[in-house]
């Protein structure tokens, strides 16, 4: 296998990364829940229930994101 | 579910406002929020989504510690200040660095009380603002992005003016062959130099003054320039100077490699 450079690049995913990279991904998930419900509530005249409901499931998504990304990351 | 607001109150008669999408004629106005802020929401939202995944699947084009025994060549400003440093290159750094970056500012803080065409408000269209819209086209595209996209794609090591199909050579020599205006005609000692192009740039501003009063009222009439008033003119009409000045500065380097206007021992434009 080859040596990683001195950016770190080739060396492998550790632990702290994948716990980054989870944190990201619900962030991503949470964002785009809180996107389609908008988007729902723009398409859907009566679609306010479903658009609070979902902004606040997505809401919540990025919350835990964010929590478990913490201060540092990786 | 609830589709109506607070009822308002018009002319004492109290009204119910939808907050609903418009319908049909006679019913094309809505609510602010929430259906423009919104959808402006959800754009922010897309745009953050990109910028996420492009900052985990792209790495910041960062380099090794700063070492000031090997500096950089081309050592370059951040992208967005290199139209001030392409600016650099024609004029003296008091007048790159300081009068024109103040006249920007200067300018748009200005244009609220220099505007007096009511027209194109909460809505666009071209022709009502046709002159408006052009000098800001003016402005911001050919003297600020095209000199940021000139800084950055095209000044090379020495910032050497490199072709996108050409190669940085950092030990590349141009031969400075820029004269001075005043040099060019004849002029050889500072004092009728600098008399010369004093003259010369005083008069770019006052037939350019003139011109620009003959031409707004032919374009719009006497009637107009008495509501524009002489002072929001005036301003107009210096500030809209300025940025012709430089344009024409910029090609008199260009094409005629020429270097100043106006040369003095202390300053130079």
């Amino acid at each position: 296998m080859a040596e990683p450079d001195r950016c770190g690049h080739g060396q492998g995913i550790g632990r702290g990364e994948v716990k980054f990279y989870f944190a990201k991904l619900l962030q991503l998930i949470g964002i785009t829940t809180v996107g389609f419900g908008l988007m729902y509530g723009l398409t859907n005249a009566e679609g306010l229930r479903f658009e609070l409901r979902m902004l606040m499931v997505g809401s919540g998504a990025f919350l835990v994101g964010r929590l478990i990304e913490g201060r540092g990351a990786a | 579910m609830a589709t109506t607001a607070k009822p308002a109150t018009t002319g004492g008669k109290r009204v119910e406002v939808p907050i609903q999408k418009a319908m049909g004629p006679g019913d094309d106005k809505v609510h602010t929020w929430p259906h423009l802020v919104r959808a402006e929401f959800l754009c922010a939202l897309l745009v953050l989504i990109l910028m996420i995944v492009w900052s985990l699947a792209v790495d910041a084009p960062l380099e090794g510690p700063a070492n000031p025994s090997r500096t950089p060549n081309p050592s370059k400003a951040p992208w967005y200040f290199l139209g001030l440093q392409e600016i650099l290159v024609f004029f003296d750094p008091w007048h790159a660095g300081v009068t024109l970056p103040s006249l920007i500012i200067v300018g748009l803080m200005a244009i609220p009380y220099i505007d007096i065409n009511p027209k194109g408000n909460g809505y666009y269209c071209f022709a009502p603002r046709k002159w408006e819209i052009l000098t800001w086209l003016f402005g911001f595209h050919v003297l600020w992005i095209s000199l940021i996209v000139i800084g950055t794609m095209l000044r090379g090591p020495g910032w050497n003016w490199f072709w996108p199909w050409k190669k940085w050579d950092p030990h590349l020599v141009e031969a400075l062959t820029n004269v001075n205006l005043p040099y060019l005609l004849g002029f050889r000692d500072y004092f009728w130099s600098a008399v010369f192009g004093g003259a010369l740039i005083v008069s770019f501003f006052v037939v350019g003054t003139i011109a620009m009063y003959a031409w707004v009222i032919l374009l719009k009439g006497p009637e107009f320039m008495e509501r524009w008033g002489m002072t929001r003119f005036l301003l107009t009409a210096f500030l809209f100077l300025n940025m012709v000045g430089v344009l024409i500065k910029m090609l008199l380097r260009h094409l005629l490699s020429i270097q100043y206007v106006m040369t003095t021992p202390w300053i130079n434009i």
